[in-house]
């Protein structure tokens, strides 16, 4: 089976929904929060680029549109990526009890990140229909949600073997996310940047990936499906290795997770 | 199953002595036949664990060989990977699905751990809030219930009481008949030597004595009363 077995799929999507509902349980507001956390995070990036920096946005059609969508894109990848910091060093009581593949707790990591996205996307999704309507393009959603999910699984991999390894990394990792957050265009257009910086920022999937998002939603234009099927096969890729590199370093990771 | 030479170092990650290498297992060859109960005894500190570890294939040895014949084990310590903020029924259920049954199977085996456990409707509590021979209940009855071909049990009967003990060892003997195998680590000498017939005794991660079970726990006994009166 694809990166783990069938039945370990079944428990990482079972464990992400009892993520998803102890942590509800212990909120006042519970499942709102999973609306109101990118809600409030978009309330304060719009404050901040359109009172503080009256400048910007300026430039930018339906700014308030495409900072959320932006930032919601965003959140999807940050919160699962910053959650794989520990995740490997946290599952300590059941890897020294059981043998299992420690590709499964990234995995986990990211499937309880993106059922709360599927909340975030609905209300994103309901804001942009009544805003600029639905259009046929939105067909391309799905492939659009893929391509990001296998680059998020893949970075989230990465994220927690070399946390894991090398536990001084953790403390990169959120300059590295707030680094990669500003070079993804949620505030500006890579368009309007020179055609020297254009080529680099798009080296950044997640840039290229919100661009995408945006060009269905707001322009209802088809997305570069072309980009999206190469970096679905290059993450795929990516991942067989990292599968590799998981089970070639099995007991140095089990080892730093249980010393 | 086999173990041919086994050593297992660990390295030290704490406050005290960060990098500093430890052995917990040195050049330990042991077998395991078909429906045998194998006693290990030894000191805080000998190995014991980390020979179960090693045997249920969750630590692999810096050197040594083992074969585990292909059997399904299931390790048992107090630690038991359970989640402590979910209630021990969702723990049963989470337990059964990581050893391949589907939720729905995993659900219908709650009954029957409910009452192997006798914890009734505390199975419905978190386990957070269960004490430790809960916990051992909970553990032992989870384990058995998926009916693995190799026990290997890690103190889980130095907790609870006694009507627990003496009914997981009478589920234990019943169940663990023909060719499946227990190894049984305890410094419960008298259940080990009323379940095992062979026993291995651990020094310091190396093997300092092997063989019937009478006559190594009288050996033990005999050694560990000797160090508590020099000390």
């Amino acid at each position: 089976m694809i990166l783990i077995q069938t039945h370990l799929w079944r428990y990482a999507l079972y464990r992400a929904y009892l993520n998803l509902v102890g942590e509800a349980a212990k909120l006042h507001l519970g499942w709102l929060w999973w609306f109101l956390e990118p809600i409030a995070m978009t309330a304060v990036f719009f404050a901040v680029f359109t009172y503080l920096r009256p400048m910007r946005g300026g430039g930018i059609e339906n700014f308030t549109a495409f900072l959320i969508i932006g930032v919601t894109t965003w959140l999807w990848f940050a919160n699962a990526v910053g959650n794989c910091t520990d995740v490997l060093v946290g599952a300590r009581a059941i890897v020294s009890q059981m043998r299992l593949p420690k590709l499964l707790f990234p995995t986990i990591a990211v499937v309880s990140a993106s059922l709360k996205q599927v909340f975030v996307f609905v209300v994103l999704l309901l804001f942009i229909g009544a805003m600029f309507g639905v259009s046929w393009t939105w067909l391309f959603l799905p492939l659009l949600a893929v391509t990001q999910l296998v680059i998020i699984l893949a970075t989230a991999a990465v994220v927690a073997f070399v946390c894991c390894c090398v536990r001084d990394v953790r403390f990169l990792v959120r300059s590295g996310l707030t680094l990669m957050m500003f070079c993804s265009g949620l505030f500006f257009s890579i368009d309007d940047l020179g055609a020297e910086w254009r080529f680099w920022f798009r080296l950044n999937p997640m840039a290229v990936i919100i661009e995408q998002y945006r060009a269905v939603l707001l322009h209802h234009s088809s997305p570069d499906v072309a980009w999206c099927l190469g970096a679905v096969a290059v993450g795929a890729l990516f991942l067989f290795g990292l599968k590799w590199l998981y089970q070639r370093f099995d007991r140095t990771l089990t080892r730093r997770i249980i010393a | 199953m086999r173990l041919a030479g086994v050593s297992v170092v660990y390295t030290e990650t704490g406050l005290d002595s960060p990098g500093a290498r430890v052995a917990a297992l040195r050049d330990v060859s042991v077998r395991v036949a078909r429906g045998e109960k194998l006693g290990v005894v030894g000191a805080n500190g000998a190995g014991k664990s980390t020979l179960l570890r090693v045997m249920a294939g969750v630590v692999k040895p810096d050197a040594g060989q083992v074969d585990d014949g292909g059997l399904s084990c299931a390790f048992l310590s107090l630690q038991a990977g359970f989640d402590n903020e979910l209630s021990g029924e969702r723990n049963i259920v989470m337990h059964g699905m990581l050893t391949g049954l589907t939720r729905k199977e995993a659900q219908a085996r709650i009954p029957a751990v409910a009452e192997m456990s006798g914890l009734g409707d505390a199975l419905a509590r978190r386990v957070s809030t269960y004490s430790t021979g809960m916990r051992g209940r909970l553990c032992f009855s989870t384990a058995i219930d998926l009916d693995p071909e190799v026990l290997l049990l890690d103190e889980i009967f130095s907790v609870g009481d006694i009507e627990f003990r003496e009914k997981s060892e009478r589920i234990m003997l019943e169940r663990f008949q023909g060719d499946k195998a227990v190894v049984f680590v305890s410094h419960n000498l008298k259940m080990m030597e009323r379940v095992c017939g062979r026993v291995i005794w651990l020094d310091n991660g190396r093997v300092r004595a092997a063989g019937a079970a009478r006559d190594l726990i009288a050996q033990y006994r005999k050694a560990s009363s000797q160090t508590a009166d020099g000390a």
